[in-house]
């Protein structure tokens, strides 16, 4: 979570550039940003790593959202309707409110996928029950969530101490 | 047509595309649940492709920027309202959950309130046959 204090420096320093331009603009304040991001991160130890990790997730997002509606819209004019729907319980190796609402809100966010509820399972575990549209194999699901979703989050949280 | 004309008339001719799929499935899909996702993607992908090809269509840098935010909102936003749609349907419609093939959140977290549904019947005889020492508060179940 220092990194977030950084990135707060970092915002500073692009309003700071900005103000010294003779123009205020959007693009002024990207400029000022992207050096301001140079300087810290060669300053700053792990925050060049995770906000390219941040931007990163982002494309990520994207590119997962276009994928899986893709396929959603696929389900939706097939002749036959072939859904097989089912809830997974996903085991949480997110800890903090922010880790777990951007992970909920992610899945819900991808077509096809939607988070239903956080609990604890039978052993204690904090889990995510997400609703599939078309299922599959239910272990299948949660190691997709877990390595494509979690791990990139948990990158960009905690500086990449965790696997 | 220039590059960007093409650009503009995909991104708004594929957002549109997705929201009438979207429809399509709210109309096809058998229950609520799987509704849910075609609503969702309706939103998230339809609304968001036609914003951003109007953020291009204008030409205009403040108004390109005020899309992105648009869509930025949109994602914060969205998925809240769809998950607690979602819980809430979950929550309150057993017939739906027991058309799950699979459903791992049963065992845990509904424990209680699937005794609920099922026994409101048998705690009333029991009420009645005990006398209110046997209620169990926490199985009460709630005048409707």
């Amino acid at each position: 979570m220092i990194a977030r204090n950084v990135f707060y420096v970092n915002l500073l320093l692009a309003v700071l550039w900005a103000a010294l331009q003779a123009d205020l603009s959007v693009t002024t304040v990207g400029i000022g940003f992207v050096f301001g991001f140079l300087l810290l991160s060669v300053i700053h130890r792990g925050y060049g790593a995770a906000m390219l990790g941040a931007v990163g997730y982002i494309l990520f997002l994207v590119q997962a959202i276009i994928l899986s509606s893709v396929q959603v819209a696929r389900y939706v004019i097939s002749p036959r309707l072939r859904l097989d729907q089912g809830i997974v319980a996903i085991p949480l190796t997110a800890r903090t409110d922010l880790e777990i609402a951007i992970l909920a809100s992610s899945i819900t966010l991808t077509p096809g996928t939607i988070s239903v509820d956080v609990g604890r399972d039978a052993a204690g575990q904090r889990v995510l029950y997400v609703h599939n549209l078309v299922m599959g194999d239910a272990d299948e699901v949660r190691k997709t969530i877990k390595q494509d979703f979690e791990r990139r989050i948990l990158r960009v949280t905690r500086g990449g101490a965790t696997a | 047509m220039t590059t960007v004309e093409l650009i503009i008339a995909f991104l708004i001719l594929a957002g549109a595309l997705f929201m009438l799929i979207g429809a399509l499935g709210i109309v096809r899909f058998p229950d609520v649940l799987s509704r849910m996702h075609a609503a969702g993607m309706a939103t998230t992908v339809g609304i968001s492709a036609i914003l951003l090809g109007a953020g291009f269509f204008f030409r205009d840098e403040f108004l390109f920027y005020r899309m992105l935010v648009l869509i930025l909102l949109l994602f914060a936003t969205s998925p809240i309202s769809t998950t607690a749609l979602t819980r809430a349907v979950y929550n309150n419609e057993p017939i739906l959950r027991r058309q799950l093939k699979h459903d791992e959140m049963a065992v845990t977290v509904l424990d209680e309130s699937m005794l609920d549904e099922s026994k409101i019947s048998e705690t009333k005889v029991d009420e009645s046959a005990n006398g209110a020492t046997s209620a169990n508060p926490a199985r009460m179940p709630t005048p409707t």
